[in-house]
């Protein structure tokens, strides 16, 4: 059997085919009958296959939208946690900025130790500090 | 909800991106015949394919402000269902790497078929028979014949030229006739 042929035939089934091409082929099927065997198979194949039918499991449904409730859920979970951040992060720019003015204003100058107050404390009154109560 | 039933799927799609989650409920409805078809085919009938069914549903949910309608929605869905799927099947087969054992996406042979005749129905014999494919050439099976799409449809939710769909889907015939042989005349 003449492969071009055969490979025609197959393609015949899933697209249109041009009008020479379509003559060329009923001229072969009306005389081959290896090709007319072949293109009956094709079409039983075709017929099983479309034949399949596929289901879910009952509630279907259910099982998506609870799944979807979950990721509901988890996204008001994650703003809500946001919107902490967001206060925690406007409450420390404040701070922040309020301390920047008092430097500002006190004249002093912007440093680890005048933002701890640790500017006077030395290694020896530290010792003192720890080993006796006030 | 049974009034909601009646309205086209952009007038239900328009409710849930208003923030009306319970209609959704409808489309799945409508669409999980189309989607189980594309998922069963594509992975066999597994507990996977009802998760990958899920997943398949709740991307679409995700990204529903994204659909602007320019395809069908059951055509959304298929394409959906299927990179779902494909990335389903890559992660048997990585695992298949790492667990030897593991047997779930192990290639069907046709001899496996074969042997199988005497003690399966049709179903279940067409069934192996499609998974004896490999993934690239069962999913045009899958789209063309299961889901019942044109060769130009199947070429779109798969982004291959019509000429590559054409070419898979006659290898993957001629191999399927050589596989159920024994059920046609």
């Amino acid at each position: 059997m003449n492969k071009k042929i055969t490979k025609l035939l197959i393609h015949s089934f899933d697209k249109d085919l041009s009008p020479d091409k379509k003559k060329l082929l009923n001229k072969n099927l009306k005389s081959d009958k290896e090709l007319q065997s072949q293109k009956k198979k094709i079409k039983e194949v075709r017929e099983l296959i479309k034949k399949q039918d596929y289901q879910f499991k009952p509630f279907f449904e259910t099982r998506v939208m609870s799944k979807i409730d979950n990721i509901k859920n988890e996204i008001d979970f994650i703003s809500r946690l946001f919107f902490i951040y967001k206060k925690i992060l406007v409450f420390g720019f404040s701070a922040a900025f309020i301390l920047l003015i008092v430097f500002y204003l006190t004249g002093n100058p912007l440093s680890f130790d005048n933002l701890f107050g640790t500017k006077y404390m030395n290694t020896d009154n530290l010792s003192a500090f720890l080993m006796f109560d006030n | 909800m049974n009034s909601i039933d009646t309205h086209d799927d952009n007038y239900i799609i328009e409710l849930v991106k208003n923030g009306n989650d319970a209609v959704f409920t409808v489309l799945v409805t409508r669409y999980k015949h189309q989607v189980a078809k594309t998922i069963i085919g594509m992975l066999g009938d597994c507990a996977e394919a009802d998760d990958v069914g899920q997943e398949t549903f709740v991307r679409f949910y995700k990204s529903i402000n994204n659909f602007r309608g320019d395809s069908a929605l059951g055509t959304y869905l298929t394409r959906i269902a299927i990179n779902v799927s494909l990335n389903e099947l890559k992660k048997r087969k990585r695992k298949q790497l790492f667990f030897l054992s593991d047997n779930s996406e192990r290639q069907i042979e046709i001899s496996d078929v074969n042997s199988d005749f005497k003690n399966n129905d049709t179903k279940e014999i067409v069934d192996m028979a499609i998974k004896t494919l490999k993934p690239e050439f069962r999913s045009v099976v899958i789209l063309r014949l299961v889901n019942g799409y044109s060769t130009k449809e199947t070429a779109e939710i798969l982004n291959l030229p019509i000429g590559t769909v054409l070419s898979r889907l006659s290898r993957a015939q001629i191999k399927l006739q050589k596989v159920l042989k024994k059920l046609i005349t």
